[in-house]
């Protein structure tokens, strides 16, 4: 692991993972190569044959150094650091990790005991390969972790539910959530992110098809133009999309939607009884049952099934 | 770029460098209808050879499953890929000619394609040394050397439906709807190496005496050019040294310097582990021309050029690979053309009513860590058994096999039919005798 001071004002350091570096570097002399430029080529295994003929045990090290200053000499920090100046709000953090991604990019906060706080990143070397996505990548998630560093956002590590079925779909929600949350206010200030909005309307289009079809876009365009939300209230939303029909000033009453509790039995369901109006006896007898209940709130067939028996005298 | 012999693709081909060929050849032969992926062989390389810092993911020997498997991920299907694209872009075809000949210049016929020193769109040499662009080939990134058997045991199915199987009475022979199997790898010590020829160092060189392939540590600078060129992936770049290994056969153990040996030739550390006893390997002399001299007592040339049993990994690249496999029956039949070349209906149909000679040697597989240089089935065995395989009558007979070393001792004297030993004597407390005892 090395290190490297940023320039401007936050006294963070970032450091990056050697194997990132050592397989960027290579990447990209190899890319050269097959260009028919052999400048940079020529230049590393000129130093690289010298640390061959040094002591095999500085070896490793050495090499560390080598591929570090090619790596600086390229300016491949440089996008890093312009992005981390966007966002002043990371002053409070005493240092940045760049890691190699293994499987997906990725970024969190961790806290240590002392308090300290440091950023890690997870990218793969081919993120390097263009400056341009780079640095849209750092943005989007830079302002993930300016969003935890902000109390006002209240963003807390927690179980979002006891059923890990459950967990991974609200999970699902949330990030998307939030990554609109993310990418509309990055755009909105002229800036470019890893996602615009028709992509992120795409996603949400297929993650929250709980929500009918006629409202998904009023919906989503409510949530695009949100100046301000928070951890909870997106996780409120991940968790009852009931709450994003009224929040985007629709009514629920007499929205069916798909996946959601029954109110009469509470398990999820994708089959409303459809013209339930047409059934007073059974609407009689599940108010019997449930006095708060009404029609425009649905019952699931199996209900609806139940209740007719039940008016049948079986 | 000089034109050499591989007799395995049956014409000349472009390669870097002139004909130059080894005394004897390091080869080997696997039966994979038998490998149970067990990784006894890979377990032995790696506690032999790779147990040291900088090795962690490297597998001179690995085991991987077809037809997902792979070690680095996917290393065949990129390079096919690739050699299509060739083909595609140069208006080739990587057609064989199935004319094929007796003997050992031509035996699988002639093919018309593109080798990967072939498919190459020009020749440039603008540095001192060899480019990298000799050969055809990628370089595998980290992620792709993870994992020595990924898709482990998962069989080919429906395309596109996960966890679906299409037939419902089962399957059976001569192929099967659903299927997969083990391919035991190691380096190929390859007549026409890719890997040397891609070395801007030389620091690969191919030995004399057995046409081992091996890397100068010393020379080598770590410029992974033969990782890149290297058409089955072995040799590995290993970060705490800053250079490229790969497997060595053992060299002490063929040069009989094992302890254990007492001069005579071994195999090596992963053929003698096997114990699904799917391996064989030996040491074949090699003409001028490059082609094998006529050898039948040689079990490793008796398999490969007599019987014909046993066939090249993806002769198409050529490398003239020196690993031989004899290929697994249920699988379907254009799967294996395009891994080990038109031979594959000839091996299989050979292999699935043996001849006396042939069942024979397969019983040699395994049974003595030394080198056999030549074998010898006595054809006086009593019929054990009869039967009718693809409509002709086939039996067993309970045949003498018996295995000759360098200096033609017996190394091995054993029968067609596996020898039981029955343990009858008892201790004093009276109990049968362990004389294995673990």
């Amino acid at each position: 692991m090395f290190f490297v001071r940023v320039l401007w004002v936050i006294k963070m350091e970032i450091k990056y993972d050697s194997r990132l570096v050592e397989n960027v570097v290579v990447e990209i002399i190899r890319r050269k190569e097959k260009e028919g430029d052999y400048e940079l080529s020529e230049y590393y295994h000129r130093i690289a044959d010298q640390i061959y003929d040094a002591p095999k045990k500085d070896r490793e090290d050495e090499f560390k150094k080598l591929h570090l200053s090619i790596f600086m000499r390229l300016g491949l920090n440089e996008v890093i650091n312009e992005v981390v100046g966007e966002f002043p709000q990371l002053s409070k953090i005493d240092e940045m990790v760049i890691l190699e991604a293994n499987t997906t990019e990725e970024a969190d906060l961790l806290v240590s005991e002392k308090g300290q706080k440091r950023i890690v990143i997870k990218l793969p070397p081919e993120g390097f390969l263009s400056s341009h996505l780079l640095s849209r990548f750092m943005r989007h998630e830079l302002m993930h972790i300016s969003d935890i560093l902000d109390e006002e956002f209240g963003y807390k590590k927690e179980k979002f539910s006891n059923s890990l079925a459950n967990e991974i779909v609200i999970k699902e929600k949330y990030k998307l959530l939030w990554d609109i949350y993310v990418d509309s206010r990055l755009i909105s200030c002229g800036k470019e992110t890893i996602a615009d909005k028709s992509l992120r309307y795409k996603e949400f289009n297929k993650i929250f098809q709980k929500i009918p079809e006629e409202y998904r876009e009023r919906v989503f365009n409510s949530l695009w133009n949100s100046k301000k939300l928070t951890h909870n209230e997106i996780l409120s939303l991940s968790k009852e999309p009931r709450k994003l029909l009224e929040r985007s000033g629709i009514s629920s009453k007499g929205i069916l939607l798909r996946g959601t509790p029954c109110p009469l039995c509470g398990f999820p369901t994708y089959n409303w009884f459809e013209n339930l109006s047409e059934f007073r006896d059974v609407i009689a007898a599940i108010k019997e049952d449930f006095p708060e209940w009404d029609q425009d709130d649905g019952a699931c067939d199996r209900c609806v099934e139940l209740y007719s028996l039940q008016v049948r005298g079986f | 770029m000089p034109e050499v012999y591989n007799w395995q693709l049956g014409r000349k081909m472009k390669f870097p460098f002139q004909e130059a060929y080894p005394k004897k050849q390091f080869a080997f032969v696997f039966n994979l209808n038998r490998c149970i992926a067990c990784q006894t062989c890979t377990m032995a390389c790696k506690s032999t050879w790779t147990f040291s810092k900088g090795q962690e993911f490297m597998w001179w020997n690995n085991v991987e499953t077809k037809p997902y498997g792979g070690y680095p991920q996917h290393w065949d299907i990129k390079l096919l890929k690739m050699l299509d694209e060739s083909h595609k872009k140069m208006g080739r075809k990587p057609i064989w000619k199935s004319e094929m000949e007796k003997g050992t210049a031509r035996p699988y016929g002639v093919y018309e394609g593109l080798t990967i020193f072939e498919a190459l769109p020009g020749e440039s040499t603008p540095m001192g040394f060899t480019p990298s662009e000799v050969a055809l080939g990628y370089l595998p990134g980290d992620k792709e050397w993870r994992f020595p058997n990924i898709f482990e045991d998962s069989p080919y199915g429906p395309l596109g439906k996960r966890n679906a199987f299409v037939h419902s009475k089962g399957t059976s022979l001569p192929e099967h709807e659903h299927w997969f199997f083990y391919l035991p790898r190691l380096c190929n010590h390859c007549t026409y190496p890719a890997c040397l020829a891609a070395c801007p160092r030389k620091a690969i060189y191919k030995r004399e005496e057995d046409g081992i392939v091996l890397i100068d540590q010393k020379r080598c600078r770590g410029y992974k050019k033969c990782v890149e060129a290297c058409p089955y992936k072995k040799p590995m770049f290993r970060s705490a040294t800053r250079v490229s290994e790969k497997c060595i056969a053992c060299y002490p153990r063929i040069e009989g310097k094992d302890p254990l040996s007492n001069g005579k030739p071994m195999e090596t550390r992963c053929m003698t582990a096997c114990v699904g006893k799917i391996r064989i390997q030996g040491l074949v002399d090699i003409d001028s021309n490059g082609v094998w001299k006529k050898d039948p007592q040689n079990p490793i040339y008796f398999l490969v050029h007599v019987e014909k049993v046993a066939l090249p990994l993806y002769p198409q690249f050529g490398t003239l690979p020196n690993g031989y496999y004899i290929p697994p029956r249920w699988v379907p039949r254009k799967y294996l053309y395009q891994m080990f070349g038109p031979g594959v209906d000839e091996a299989i149909e050979r292999y699935t009513a043996p001849s006396r000679d042939l069942l024979g040697l397969l019983q040699l597989f395994r049974t003595t860590q030394k080198i056999i240089f030549k074998f010898e089935v006595q054809k006086t065995g009593e019929k054990i058994y009869e039967t009718t395989i693809n409509g002709k009558k086939w039996a067993m007979y309970n045949d003498r096999v018996i295995g000759y070393d360098k200096d033609g001792e017996i190394v091995v004297d054993t029968k067609v039919l596996e020898p039981i030993f029955e343990r009858k004597q008892k201790d004093q407390f009276g109990y049968y005798k362990h004389y294995n005892s673990i």
